[in-house]
């Protein structure tokens, strides 16, 4: 009777965080911090003309991979939008400055490098591409109203 | 190295019901053979396990649709966190706590069942995690 109940509390719990993984990652958050701009991280590229997409990846991620190709494939007529890719590991200090604690983190940076937001986990394409429009769009609102 | 990414999922809810049946029959023994077949998958890799081995001979031949290929080193990474839980598992057994022996395996279920369920590797998760915390490079 007892180790039922184990059974039951362990899958009662794991369910309840998998929900809560299901419904919240892959989504959109707000940003951590303006402070910090992309010049500032010193990651050795250069910032996009429209916007900077920084994905940090570390070697027992399965599905950054994926979330790189999806990118890739986005970004592949667009060449105001910059993409790289930092394993987390290697830059540790750099992921601990932008409270990357897990991986695949997609960070979006504005064309002044500050950053507009990330996806924590795997996004689903649309996701992406929503993202990517809208922060674009804020850009040339933002240029148009200038 | 690259393998399709649905074989440790499988692997995943084999362990599921492996797990579930350790702890209906309080099996020292089932959670022994549990943890050789983590071992296999943590240095071979999870494609070289038995249940890699189920996947690639009965499961894949029949499914229709092509896999997503993954790299290799994500699952084998997990199936070393899982040898671990196993390891502290049986050394519960060895010295009579059957608490350590529960909490181990609890922790294996859970681990297991949301890699089936919901696909996520909690090893992998784990790994920035503790380098962060310094306690792996």
């Amino acid at each position: 009777m007892d180790h039922w109940l184990l059974v039951v509390s362990v899958l009662a719990l794991s369910s309840a965080f998998g929900l809560f993984l299901h419904f919240t990652r892959g989504k959109l958050t707000k940003k951590y911090s303006n402070e910090i701009s992309f010049d500032q991280l010193k990651v050795g590229q250069e910032l996009g003309m429209k916007a900077t997409i920084l994905q940090f990846k570390t070697e027992y991620c399965s599905t950054c991979p994926g979330v790189k190709r999806q990118i890739n494939e986005l970004i592949k007529n667009d060449e105001g939008i910059s993409f790289y890719e930092i394993d987390a590991v290697e830059r540790i200090e750099l992921a601990k400055k932008l409270h990357v604690k897990s991986s695949p983190t997609v960070l979006f940076f504005n064309k002044a490098g500050l950053e507009e937001g990330r996806i924590i986990g795997a996004p689903k394409k649309d996701q992406l591409r929503n993202t990517l429009e809208k922060i674009t769009t804020i850009e040339m609102e933002k240029t148009n109203a200038n | 190295m690259q393998i399709d990414a649905r074989g440790p999922r499988f692997g995943a809810a084999i362990t599921l019901v492996v797990l579930l049946l350790v702890i209906y029959f309080d099996s020292a023994f089932l959670l022994a053979i549990q943890t050789l077949v983590w071992a296999i998958g943590a240095i071979a890799g999870p494609h070289k396990s038995p249940y890699g081995f189920i996947f690639k001979t009965l499961v894949k031949p029949r499914l229709k649709s092509v896999g997503e290929l993954e790299n290799v080193k994500p699952p084998q990474f997990s199936q070393l966190v899982g040898f671990i839980f196993g390891v502290v598992g049986l050394i519960g057994v060895a010295i009579g706590s059957s608490t350590v022996f529960l909490i181990a395996t609890a922790f294996a279920l859970a681990a297991a069942f949301l890699n089936s369920v919901f696909n996520f590797c909690l090893g992998c998760e784990m790994y920035l995690l503790l380098v962060r915390a310094r306690l792996i490079r």
